[in-house]
């Protein structure tokens, strides 16, 4: 468990480190602009703070990756003897559920915008509570309570412009 | 002044908040899982639209309640509610499995509302003596200040995680500088989008990265099999503790309330400490520490008293240095700047009552925690029966509906879904959330006051260590980030010279 979770890190960091990397030399320079008649001025322009926090933040990266490469090295080789784990249709379902689930809040959000909260919230949180295994027909009702007394909370007394 | 002041604290939608945010925060508290972050983040859209007082004593009602709220499963399912109710269930389950959950329950509430309420009056007393000292200090000692704050936010990440700690905290900064810089007008990481002119709003990533990010971590824990839908109807048994009982562990309860007011005041530390810190003196000064850990009355009151005394002190640094010294206080200090409010010293100058509006609140909102738990402490024991697979849907609900209330913008809701998956990706591989919104909120402070800085240096960095202040500020703060490495080597040694 241990070498997959310093792996993950080790991958991390790097990804990291080159997100650094695109910061400094491709996206400060292209999206902060500086004004040649103020740089006379002052030497802080408006992209010193940030060039500053990237490269702190790019030699903490390097710090972690390189802790992490040692720690990888002293861990004791792995048994080539063991068999390797398989994954079961289970386990695979553990690791994308969240993405599901995320999936879902996305098409929340859609219709929350195209036909409006009332029937975003009418079908979106029924099928997450199925999807959650519930099956009790009172807790939807409960679900759907608390959002009609949310849409009247923020429409009629937070004056929040819902649909 | 002191007119305005009481009439301030006891107006009727100053009352009616206090009590809400009082009852959402112990009901959150109560759920497993939820904690004080989370009951403050998903009530702050609620306050764009109220007055500013009456907003912020619904948040302070929540994080009140929220706190004392963990205890009530600590004790009834031993889950704790919260990190800061840990030391909680050590003596507040094996004390319900006597058949005593009504007397832990109690003992819990006394405690809390006393440490909430020894914490307000000090937060009462210190604050603006605090506030007139700082009045002179200049740019550089604020910047040290604000490094001192962050390397406390790296502290919350815990130990043998300082260097993820330190990266979201820089990321946080970095997020910071998103939108039009303010000394010369020029547009940061826009990418043509107008509406980033104003910057990230910190209350639109604190719903992202603390709430969404919580179903989908729950999803995943749904489906491993760690959660049971049916949670077990807990037995209930009366209070017969009295309350002289109680007042007779008051040497317990003055030392956790100091307690926790030193460590709630530091930035970077929080209830959970506070509390371990309370249990740990409490049972070495015990004359009967063979109880502790089986149902002892001094283990919970300790821990109690100390987690709740946390709340008042954690305010100083935020109201006097503009500081927020844990993650709750950063959502505080977004949901006030969201409000127009500037906080720092000048709150406590030019003779605004509205700090002593707040401060003098928070003795109320203590007392209402008193009274609340008295009346409903069965009809909370009850919430923690509460299914996940509501809550979750709940929580989806409210994120969107929230997030669209600060600004009638469905720009602001992307935003929230990105960051919500952000803050997902985060949990699953073990980088800090607090660092992160805690560096969001101190960025502007620190680049302003670093800019100061350095205009009045002349460009050299060497101003932060030749002020003697500001040096002293910058050696407690790089001590405070090394400290646990320093101690996890000097043990390590210790160990090997043993071994």
């Amino acid at each position: 468990m241990d070498r997959k979770k310093i792996k993950e890190d080790i991958v991390i960091y790097a990804l990291l480190l080159a997100g650094c990397g695109a910061l400094y030399f491709w996206l400060t320079p292209d999206q902060v602009a500086v004004n040649p008649n103020m740089v006379d001025q002052s030497a802080f322009t408006p992209r010193t703070f940030p060039n500053l926090l990237t490269g702190a933040m790019a030699a903490a990266t390097a710090l972690g990756l390189i802790l992490s490469l040692l720690r990888f090295a002293r861990l004791p080789k792995p048994d080539k003897t063991a068999e390797k784990e398989v994954r079961t249709g289970k386990d695979w379902i553990i690791l994308f559920i969240p993405y599901i689930i995320y999936g879902i809040i996305i098409v929340y959000s859609v219709l929350f915008e195209k036909l409006g909260y009332i029937w975003a919230t009418l079908l979106i949180p029924p099928v997450l509570m199925f999807l959650f295994g519930c099956r009790k027909w009172y807790l939807y009702l409960c679900v759907y309570g608390f959002s009609a007394l949310m849409y009247v909370l923020f429409k009629y007394v937070l004056y929040v412009p819902l649909r | 002044m002191f007119a305005e002041v009481i009439s301030g604290i006891f107006s009727l939608n100053s009352l009616l908040m206090m009590n809400i945010g009082m009852a959402v925060g112990i009901i959150i508290g109560a759920l497993p899982g939820l904690n004080v972050i989370f009951a403050i983040t998903v009530l702050m859209p609620l306050t764009f639209d109220l007055p500013s007082i009456s907003g912020v004593f619904l948040l302070l009602g929540a994080y009140c309640g929220a706190m004392y709220g963990g205890s009530i499963t600590a004790v009834l399912l031993n889950t704790p509610g919260t990190p800061a109710s840990v030391t909680t269930s050590f003596d507040g389950y094996p004390m319900a499995q006597k058949g005593r959950a009504g007397d832990a329950l109690k003992l819990a509430l006394l405690g809390s509302t006393f440490g909430g309420l020894f914490s307000a009056l000090v937060l009462l007393i210190l604050a603006p003596t605090i506030a007139r000292l700082i009045l002179n200090v200049g740019s550089p000692e604020y910047f040290s200040l604000c490094v001192f704050g962050l390397f406390a936010a790296v502290g919350i990440a815990g130990e043998g995680n300082a260097v993820k700690g330190i990266i979201m905290a820089l990321l946080g900064l970095f997020l910071s500088t998103v939108g039009m810089d303010t000394f010369q007008g020029t547009a940061r990481y826009m990418f043509g989008e107008t509406r980033l002119l104003a910057g990230l709003k910190a209350a639109v990533i604190m719903l992202g990265t603390y709430a969404l990010s919580e179903i989908l971590v729950k999803s995943r824990e749904i489906y491993v099999g760690m959660y049971q839908e049916e949670v077990p109807r807990v037995t209930f048994q009366k209070a017969t503790v009295k309350v002289r009982e109680f007042f007779r562990h008051w040497k317990i309860l003055i030392k956790s309330s100091v307690m926790g007011c030193v460590i709630g005041a530091v930035p970077g530390t929080g209830g959970a400490i506070a509390a371990m810190f309370a249990y740990t003196d409490a049972r070495r000064s015990s004359k009967t520490p063979e109880k502790f850990g089986s149902g002892s009355d001094e283990g919970i009151v300790a821990s109690e008293t100390a987690n709740n005394a946390v709340t008042g002190a954690t305010l100083i640094p935020l109201f006097t240095f503009g500081i927020p010294g844990d993650a709750p206080m950063a959502v505080l200090l977004s949901a006030l700047t969201m409000q127009g409010i500037t906080v720092g010293t000048q709150l406590f100058t030019g003779g605004n009552p509205w700090i002593y509006i707040i401060m003098g609140g928070l003795i109320l909102v203590n007392l209402f925690m008193l009274v609340q738990g008295s009346l409903f402490i069965r009809a909370f024991a009850n919430v923690t029966r509460v299914p996940l697979t509501v809550i979750l849907p709940v929580i989806m609900v409210l994120c969107m509906i929230g997030t669209f209330a600060i600004s009638n913008s469905m720009f602001d809701i992307r935003i929230m879904l990105a960051f919500g998956l952000l803050g997902f990706l985060m949990k699953r591989f073990r980088f800090p959330i607090p660092p992160l919104t805690i560096g969001l909120v101190l960025g502007n402070l620190m680049e302003s006051n670093l800019r100061r800085s350095l205009l009045l240096s002349g460009g050299s960095y060497g101003v932060f260590v030749t002020r003697p202040f500001s040096l002293v500020i910058l050696l407690i703060a790089f001590g405070s980030l090394f400290y646990p490495a320093i101690r996890r080597a000097l043990k390590k040694n210790k160990t090997e010279k043993a071994g």
